[in-house]
């Protein structure tokens, strides 16, 4: 059990990264992605003796944490649709896409659930077969949200720097 | 520019975010936690199972 217990910690530590970005896309606040953070970590742990090591450690990583969070943001569903809507308006009316990373902070802002979660592992590498399995949707709802979500992307940031370019 | 541009973007974000050690400590504690929570929840099942079960047997109406 300990050694265990030492393996995950090991895990955690290893793939913080990929944990901290998801909580950061997702909450505003320290508090907020301190408690998703640890909502992320004990639903790592629940499943952590049923990993068997079929897929990346990394994708099972983003597995777990995506659903855990997208379950936290069904629960609290009025609270983020009025707190990410308030900053998506805010960060377009002020912010300029001087560079990729803030283009994408100001993508992150402004998509919302599934959306962005689909964003996220398409970013990542992921194709749209293994997003669908990771999410729990068809592969073909998966590609139309792709594409609403690029057309979306390509009208709201016209204006800017940077353009979008549909599939 | 498509959105694919975006993916070395993503890989920054997430290399900036991997700068913050984690805590050890802290984990440990979050798993501690939850296993006190398990244990006191079974507990909790055990009293109102055992409860109820002294309600059946004795407050049966005649």
């Amino acid at each position: 059990m300990e050694l265990q217990k030492r393996d995950f910690v090991r895990i955690v530590a290893e793939n913080q990264g990929i944990i901290r970005s998801l909580c950061k896309a997702y909450y505003a606040g320290n508090e907020d992605q301190k408690d998703v953070f640890q909502d992320i970590v004990l639903q790592l742990w629940k499943s952590f003796g049923s990993f068997r090591g079929e897929s990346k450690i990394s994708t099972w990583i983003y597995k777990v944490s995506l659903n855990t969070i997208l379950a936290k943001v069904r629960k609290e569903k009025h609270k983020i649709t009025t707190e990410s809507i308030g900053n998506a308006a805010l960060s377009f009316s002020h912010a300029k896409a001087d560079d990729d990373v803030e283009l994408l902070n100001q993508v992150l802002q402004y998509l919302k659930g599934v959306d962005k979660a689909i964003v996220i592992l398409y970013l990542e590498g992921y194709k749209n077969k293994e997003i669908s399995q990771m999410l729990d949707l068809t592969a073909t709802n998966v590609s139309t949200r792709l594409s609403r979500v690029k057309a979306e992307l390509s009208a709201k940031f016209k204006n800017q720097h940077y353009e979008l370019k549909q599939p | 520019m498509n959105l694919s541009n975006l993916k070395p973007a993503w890989r920054q974000y997430r290399l900036v975010n991997s700068m913050q050690s984690v805590d050890q400590a802290e984990v440990l504690s979050i798993l501690d936690r939850a296993e006190e929570i398990a244990v006191s929840t079974a507990h909790s099942y055990l009293i109102n199972a055992a409860m109820f079960m002294v309600l059946t047997i004795f407050c049966q109406g005649g």
